[in-house]
């Protein structure tokens, strides 16, 4: 009965919204650099990108963030397709369309998912 | 020229100095380190070395060069970029020049300056003046010149020699306009008012030149004056909110409806 109750607290311990670690999705140190050559942190603050910005919402805390855009829900497949294709998601949105690979999206979604 | 100015001056700052500590010492101890008088004529001999080496520098002709350059260029520092004004075109914050040739250069502020390149390529500062001429030659590769007056920062101007080939597909180029298609984002550019301080040849006519001459925007490498690189992303966070990236520059946060950004974008991005 012990071992039981000591195994259900255990499993337990999983119930949070389930989401792969960031390095499993793509390289978050290379995501962070794209941030800059791309130039996101021009419209959005991010935490370990220079500058402070306010044409587009802060990206700080990215990764507990419930919604992107308040339009999709946060998750790592979701924001690659944000990133890589705003008006096809929300057409009225100020974000432009950089023309970001499929590798570079997946790279700086890493990234945003390790902002805690 | 540069170099050997400021280690003259370096020097006899340094002289300037010491004897400076000299007379401090004398007057607050009762300590004699070279005798007041001495310390005196010192300082004396000092001063007026400074001002004869200020005023030879400035007053220094370059005769090694040649006396018909190839090129003239007028560059005029405004508040926060630089406007070029080339033979038949005007562009805006990078200077390119064919390299080891000789350049005639006329540096025009708004107010007095210190203009610098790194070593090796101006033969003649502008020292403290308005309007100055000056002659130089450069070798091949990118340089960095600095107007030093500006209050809150050095306005950065990039000088690129190239070999003359390339400097003079350059220049043709920019000597076309743009191209004349009417489209959603030329609208835009001029309802959106930025004609009023950017001028676009073959498109519109600024009404103030306030702004750097955007007919081959595509063709440099960054943008507000050498802040940012020429991409994309850093276009668009320019254009809605330039006081954010460059507090106190002349370009207005521009915070319009979307589909009327991307419209400019798209017109500014094909202005290559």
């Amino acid at each position: 009965m012990k071992r039981a109750v000591v195994l259900l607290l255990f499993a337990f311990c999983a119930c949070r919204r389930s989401e792969p670690p960031a390095s499993m999705i793509g390289t978050p140190s290379r995501g962070r650099h794209l941030m800059t050559s791309y130039g996101c942190a021009a419209c959005h603050t991010i935490p370990g990108v220079a500058g402070e910005t306010f044409v587009g919402p802060p990206l700080t805390k990215m990764a507990r963030r419930a919604y992107i855009a308040g339009r999709l829900p946060n998750e790592p497949e979701h924001m690659i397709d944000w990133i890589r294709a705003p008006q096809a998601i929300d057409p009225a949105t100020a974000m432009p369309n950089l023309g970001v690979t499929e590798r570079d999206a997946r790279d700086m979604t890493a990234y945003l998912f390790t902002l805690r | 020229m540069t170099a050997w100015f400021l280690s003259l001056f370096a020097i006899l700052f340094g002289l300037l100095l010491f004897a400076g500590a000299a007379v401090l010492i004398s007057l607050t101890t009762r300590r004699d380190v070279l005798g007041a008088a001495t310390a005196r004529r010192l300082i004396s001999f000092v001063a007026i070395l400074v001002i004869a080496d200020v005023f030879l520098v400035s007053r220094s002709d370059p005769r090694r060069l040649d006396a018909q350059p190839a090129l003239s260029v007028i560059a005029i520092a405004h508040d926060t970029w630089w406007e070029l004004r080339y033979p038949g075109f005007a562009t805006a914050n990078e200077l390119h020049v064919p390299a080891d040739e000789t350049i005639a250069m006329r540096v025009v502020s708004d107010r007095r300056h210190l203009f610098m390149v790194g070593e090796g390529t101006v033969v003649r500062d502008s020292l403290f003046t308005r309007d100055t001429a000056l002659l130089f030659r450069a070798h091949a590769g990118t340089w960095n010149g600095h107007d030093f007056s500006r209050e809150h920062f050095a306005l950065p101007l990039a000088i690129i020699a190239e070999p003359r080939t390339a400097f003079d597909r350059w220049s043709a180029w920019q000597r076309t306009g743009a191209a004349e298609s009417p489209s959603n984002g030329r609208a835009v550019f001029q309802t959106a008012r930025c004609t009023y301080c950017h001028t676009v040849r073959g498109i519109d006519v600024a009404e103030q030149r306030l702004g750097p001459d955007l007919t081959h925007l595509g063709s440099r490498a960054t943008i507000a004056a050498g802040l940012l690189p020429n991409r994309d992303g850093y276009l668009a966070g320019w254009v809605v909110d330039a006081q954010e990236l460059k507090p106190g520059c002349g370009m207005p946060r521009n915070a319009m409806q979307p589909q009327r950004l991307h419209a400019l974008l798209a017109f500014l991005r094909q202005l290559r």
